[in-house]
């Protein structure tokens, strides 16, 4: 019944938005300059290289990710720093050999390849000058082919010499052309206003003298991309991002650092929030930060917790969605999780997940995650990948794994990288739920059960990592930053602080009690091996038995020795 | 201003007992400093710092030092006629020296594994406002953290020293009479849109070469006035503004072989750079030159007389001879073996022994602002240690006299001669600022030729050989691949514009293919003579000796634009036999598509 609901709200968001089928013309923009210099040097090499060279290349692409940004942020009531800049950077990739066996394909046992081969990507021109530009496309694909032929002859050599891949999917999909051309984004910012506006807010921040460091700012950024590829896909599409953050640090008395944070992502100026809801934020993160001084350090625990939406969105996205990245199925260095776990249960059957690109804008936050085509020309689709606890599919970029021959548009990558699977908007729907006042309560009654004095609510989570690779442990880490203890003696709740969430994935899910009716969006940035892209979790508060903490490491070093300069007493 | 002259000397009484009683701060410059938000903030949190900060038990600082260098940019880069990036940036980093223990042995200059790349090598950001509070406070939280990074080092170099055998004991600090230099400060000043069409309208210049595929021009413009204040009693802000424009080109010969030129300006300011025209002029000249290179026949190995003349001169001795006149003492380094990746003087030993012919004399004199109307960029007043510059001899007829000194000793020297310089990374190391290489019975050119044709014909040989460009990497730029190969242990420079010089009729014809040269310190003092005429070579340089050469090389620091600005004024040299050959491996393929801009 819920699940119908969050359905029904994804459609009703979407459907806001113009939906264009491919290859049709309606609403769209005029075709950039850049973007036709783009398409005529790729005729030119693929007509050119194809009479000229062998092997001749079967397929090259042409990739422009353009970013006007202006950053200003306020310290203290002082402006700290502020900048505009734009900048445009190209991708260029070759691929020789055919769809099946290429240059691209991993050398295995080649761990360190991946590093060797990053080449930095190379900044293109900002003026729209056809032969400047063609200028430098023509030397990069010209570099990028040598290379090509290169690496296809080690491509082969280890093919030759090595057992078969447990994988024998071909190393390059087949897809549909797609014809986009989008509005391009800009932004124009008033940065003598933004700076006093600042640094008013930042002012804020003097009535706390534990505060140490501290920001007020403001990222602004449209980012374009231009995409052409040999196989007549040509796509040019912009996204705005703006994002105010509050930041503010301090130590505790045993030298513990602690941070806290909040950030409001928005597509446009409008979607941000008003100085009123800026203050506010800094109150808190003020009130935290000397809440979290006071606070007792905890020790290891493992027992029931339940995760709020944003921290269960981060722990869903750790644990959970770096592992249905379709490479990693693979890729025979890699932990392969849930390789061979399709159409199986992998979580409880109330719980089903999607990645859904698509969606701009949830539970009243813009999304992060969005785009509408991937960063290997292929159109964005919502991926529903667990179906009432079954396992359906993984995130695909054009690189097939067993039984998953096509990309499900989530190749995705920052501009230098290969595009690799990757999230968008992971959203997790449960079927079933509770109001958050009855999940606190079936809290209580789990730690009864277990002989707990106490269980765990995770509020806020900053961030985590995960190793999915094989010769590490198959383990993740997420860095929560307000945690409660929640006694089952009716005493008030209690903050703590010093914890890292630990523990396994296939653990951890089987662990899942219940979930909350609440859906809450965690926006934020994920690095991983193609670099860092923009993402967005979604997720109800969870209930787990079982939840494994452990002490965060802590710096040694004591609080500053001195009293901030001109306040006297600490 | 009363009650400020009242902190300045309590501290001073605190802190250093009588050392420096006689050297209580004139008060000239305070009135200045006032007005100084930034300077102000770094003087009281100093004070406060010098009289205060004490972790329990254990030592206080003896010394502590802040350098600010508050800096405006203006970066433009083009090719072909089109900008690739424009940006101005603003940035405001401080470098605390904050020492612990005493002059004698204290927690600078050690390096374990651990603290390579410690967070404390980096420089903090200061807030950029001139905001007093907001300043402050930054310093504040900067301080604490080097404090506490200060005692766990010299804990752990205290730890080191114990398990070693060691020799003499040379003290780690060498003590600087206090200076005060508050200069005006200077202020961005230059027409970003008018410097933005002549770096367009110079990259368009490459349109008229089909034989070139790659070229790049860039302008950097850096608006920089530094800030010193330290503990014994030095206040300095001195303007270090720099101007740069880069052009660059790279081709491909039709057998594939690598070509690349370059052509390079510096000033002190916008205002003082070279006009448009004639830098189009020798823009012009560089491809020209590059373009006809594509076309030369190869020549792969030579052993014979060079001659070495224009910016090769300048680009020989900067690279081959400044970085061993260094006497930064390398670091102690746990373990021993990483010392191994320390680049090293060799020059350093060999005090009073002949390192040049007797016709060569060389001063190192950063107080020189021009020489024969050509701005020296590696002018200053008071180097980054708070020492005030001065002309050093260090070469005389040949013999090496002293070196180029810090404020950290040796044995042999034990004071500095105000050549402490640093990049914005790390700490300060000796390195030189305007170096010039004197001659004496210089001769003209044309004799300096004539001599060439003389020795190459006694060796038997039809051809001499004259070296008119070397490389100078940190300006043409570095095959990424490269940052991540280790680095060879003496990197010769590598010559890009090569002639060969007929016994004959003395007619030059360039060649191309020579591109490792072993030109060494070892054979400098085999040149057997030398022009009366100099060439004048700016450079961006790393810090000579310590953790930045380690880190960025030791000759050519340019980094992005980022380096220690150093001049080398040089006459053209001949030597009587150096050897020379040509890149061994197979050579790139051509480009397999012509150029689109000129296939048309």
């Amino acid at each position: 019944m819920r699940l119908r609901a969050v359905v029904a709200c994804i459609v009703l968001l979407a459907g806001g938005f113009p939906f264009e089928p491919p290859g049709t013309s309606a609403q769209q923009a005029e075709k950039s300059p850049l973007l036709k210099a783009m398409e005529e040097e790729m005729r030119r090499s693929m007509k050119g290289l194809g009479e000229k060279a062998d092997p001749p290349p079967y397929f090259i692409s042409y990739y422009v990710a353009e970013e006007e940004q202006t950053s200003i942020a306020s310290s203290f009531g002082a402006l700290r720093g502020s900048s505009t800049n734009t900048s445009r950077y190209l991708d260029v990739q070759v691929r020789v050999g055919d769809y099946k066996l290429d240059n691209m394909r991993q050398i295995r046992g080649d761990s360190f390849g991946a590093f060797l081969d990053f080449q930095p990507p190379v900044p293109i021109t900002v003026e729209n000058d056809p032969d400047a530009i063609k200028s430098v496309i023509w030397r990069e694909t010209d570099r990028k082919y040598a290379a090509a032929v290169e690496r296809l002859i080690q491509v082969k050599t280890d093919a030759a010499v090595k057992v078969k891949p447990e994988d024998g999917s071909p190393d390059f999909s087949r897809e549909t052309p797609q014809q986009h051309l989008g509005a391009l984004s800009h932004v124009r910012v008033d940065a003598a206003a933004w700076e006093k506006r600042l640094k008013q807010l930042s002012a804020l921040f003097n009535q706390y003298p534990e505060v140490h460091e501290c920001s007020v700012s403001l990222r602004a950024s449209a980012t374009n991309k231009y995409f052409v590829n040999s196989e007549e896909s040509l796509i040019q599409h912009g996204l705005k991002h703006w994002r105010v953050g509050v930041y503010a640090t301090t130590k505790a008395d045993d030298g513990m650092e602690l941070y806290r944070y909040e950030f409001f992502d928005a597509h446009s100026p409008e979607g941000l929030p008003d100085d009123k809801a800026i203050s506010q934020a800094i109150d808190r993160v003020a009130k935290d930060l000397r809440d979290l001084r006071k606070a007792p350090a905890i020790d290891p625990y493992t027992g029931p917790a339940i995760l709020t939406g944003r921290a269960a969105g981060v722990f869903f996205h750790e644990i959970f969605g770096h592992r249905i990245e379709g490479h990693r199925q693979k890729d025979e260095e890699e932990g392969q999780t849930f390789t061979k776990n399709v159409n199986q249960k992998v979580l409880p059957d109330f719980i089903s997940v999607v990645d859904d690109p698509m969606m701009e804008r949830a539970a009243g936050v813009d999304l992060n995650g969005h785009y509408r085509y991937d960063d290997e020309g292929v159109k964005a689709q919502p991926v529903p990948v667990v179906e009432k606890g079954v396992l359906k599919n993984f995130l695909m970029s054009r690189s097939p794994v067993a039984g998953f021959g096509k990309s499900n548009g989530h190749g995705r990558k920052q501009v230098g990288f290969n595009a690799v699977g990757r999230q968008g908007n992971l959203i997790v729907q449960a079927a079933q739920t509770v109001s958050e006042s009855r999940l606190r309560e079936m809290l209580i009654e789990e730690c009864r059960k277990q002989g707990k004095q106490f269980g765990l609510v995770f509020k806020d989570i900053s961030g985590g990592f995960t190793f999915t690779g094989r010769g590490n442990p198959q383990v993740f880490q997420v860095t929560p930053i307000m945690v409660y203890r929640v006694y089952t003696d009716g005493r008030p709740d209690e903050l703590v602080r010093g914890v890292d969430l630990i523990g396994t994935p296939l653990m951890s899910f089987s662990k899942i009690l219940a979930c909350g009716d609440k859906q809450e969006v965690f926006n934020g940035y994920c690095g991983a091996e193609s670099g860092i892209v923009p993402v967005s979790a979604l997720a109800p508060s969870i209930l787990t038995a079982q939840i494994e903490i452990q002490k965060k490491e802590k710096s040694a070093d004591r609080p500053p020795l001195l009293p901030p300069p001109g306040r006297r007493s600490h | 201003m009363k009650s400020r002259r009242v902190t300045l000397h309590r501290f001073l009484v605190l802190m250093l007992g009588s050392a420096l009683l006689s050297a209580i701060p004139a008060r000239v410059g305070l009135a200045q400093q006032q007005e100084d938000p930034l300077l102000k903030a770094m003087s009281d949190e100093l004070a406060r710092s010098v009289a205060e900060l004490k972790l329990e038990s254990l030592e206080k600082p003896y010394y502590i030092e802040y350098a600010v260098t508050d800096s405006e940019s203006f970066d433009v880069e083009a090719t072909f006629g089109a900008v690739v990036r424009s940006y101005r940036s603003r940035s405001r980093p401080v470098s605390i020296d904050l020492r612990v223990g005493s002059y004698g042995f204290d927690n600078s200059e050690f390096v374990s594994t651990r603290s390579l790349f410690s967070s404390d090598m980096f420089p903090r950001p200061l807030v950029q406002e001139d905001d007093y509070a907001a300043l402050r406070h930054d310093l504040w939280l900067a301080t604490d953290a080097t404090y506490k990074k200060a005692l766990e080092q010299l804990a752990k170099k205290r730890a080191f020293v114990q398990n070693k055998v060691q020799g003499e004991q040379v003290p780690d600090f060498s003590r600087a009479e206090p200076v005060k230099s508050v200069a005006a400060r200077k202020p961005a000043s230059y027409d970003q849109a008018k410097w933005q069409e002549a770096v367009r309208r110079l990259s368009a210049l490459f349109r008229e070469f089909p034989a070139i595929q790659e070229s790049r021009v860039n302008l950097r413009v850096r608006s920089v006035n530094k800030y010193f204040t330290n503990s014994e009693g030095s206040v300095c802000r001195q303007p270090a503004p720099l101007a740069m424009l880069y052009a660059r080109a790279s081709t491909q010969a039709a057998d594939g072989m690598r070509l690349k030129n370059f052509v390079a300006f510096f000033a002190t300011s916008p205002e003082q750079m070279s006009s448009e025209s004639e830098i189009a002029a020798a823009i012009r000249q560089m491809a020209q030159e590059l373009a006809a290179l594509a076309s030369a026949p190869v020549l792969d190995k030579y052993v014979g007389p060079v001659l070495v003349t224009g910016q090769a001169a300048g680009e020989m001795f900067a690279q081959v001879l400044a970085p061993q006149l260094s006497g930064h003492r390398p670091p102690l380094i746990d373990p021993p073996q990483m010392a191994e990746m320390l680049p090293k003087s060799e020059f350093a030993d060999r005090l009073n022994r002949r390192v040049l012919p007797d016709f060569l004399t060389v001063v190192d004199d950063p107080t020189q602002t021009s020489f024969n109307g050509r701005p020296l960029i590696g002018s200053y007043q008071v180097d980054d240690q708070g020492v005030p510059a001065r002309p050093v001899t260090l070469i005389e007829q040949g013999v090496l006299k002293t070196l180029l000194m810090s404020r950290r000793p040796r044995k042999e020297i034990p004071e500095s001669n105000g050549h402490g310089r640093s990049m914005q990374y790390g700490s300060a190391s000796a390195q030189a600022g305007n170096l010039f290489i004197k001659t004496t019975g210089g001769k003209a050119f044309a004799e300096l030729k004539q001599e060439l044709i003389n020795l190459s014909k006694a060796q038997g040989l039809t051809h001499g050989l004259m070296i008119k460009m070397l490389d100078n990497p940190g300006i043409s730029g570095r095959e990424f691949s490269s940052l991540f190969s280790p680095r060879p242990r003496e990197q010769a420079p590598a010559p890009l514009l090569v002639y060969k010089v007929s016994v004959e009729d003395g007619s030059e014809q360039l060649v191309r293919g020579l591109t490792e040269s072993h030109f060494t310190p070892r054979i400098l003092k085999d040149i057997v003579a030398a022009s009366s005429d100099y060439h004048v070579n700016n450079r961006l340089m790393s810090g000579g000796g310590g953790l930045s050469g380690m880190i960025f090389g030791f000759g050519s620091g340019d980094v992005g634009g980022e380096g220690i600005p150093v001049t080398i004024i040089a006459p053209s040299v001949l030597f009587e036999e150096v050897e020379l050959k040509g890149a061994t491996g197979p050579q790139k393929k051509p480009a397999l598509l012509p150029h689109p801009f000129f296939a048309r």
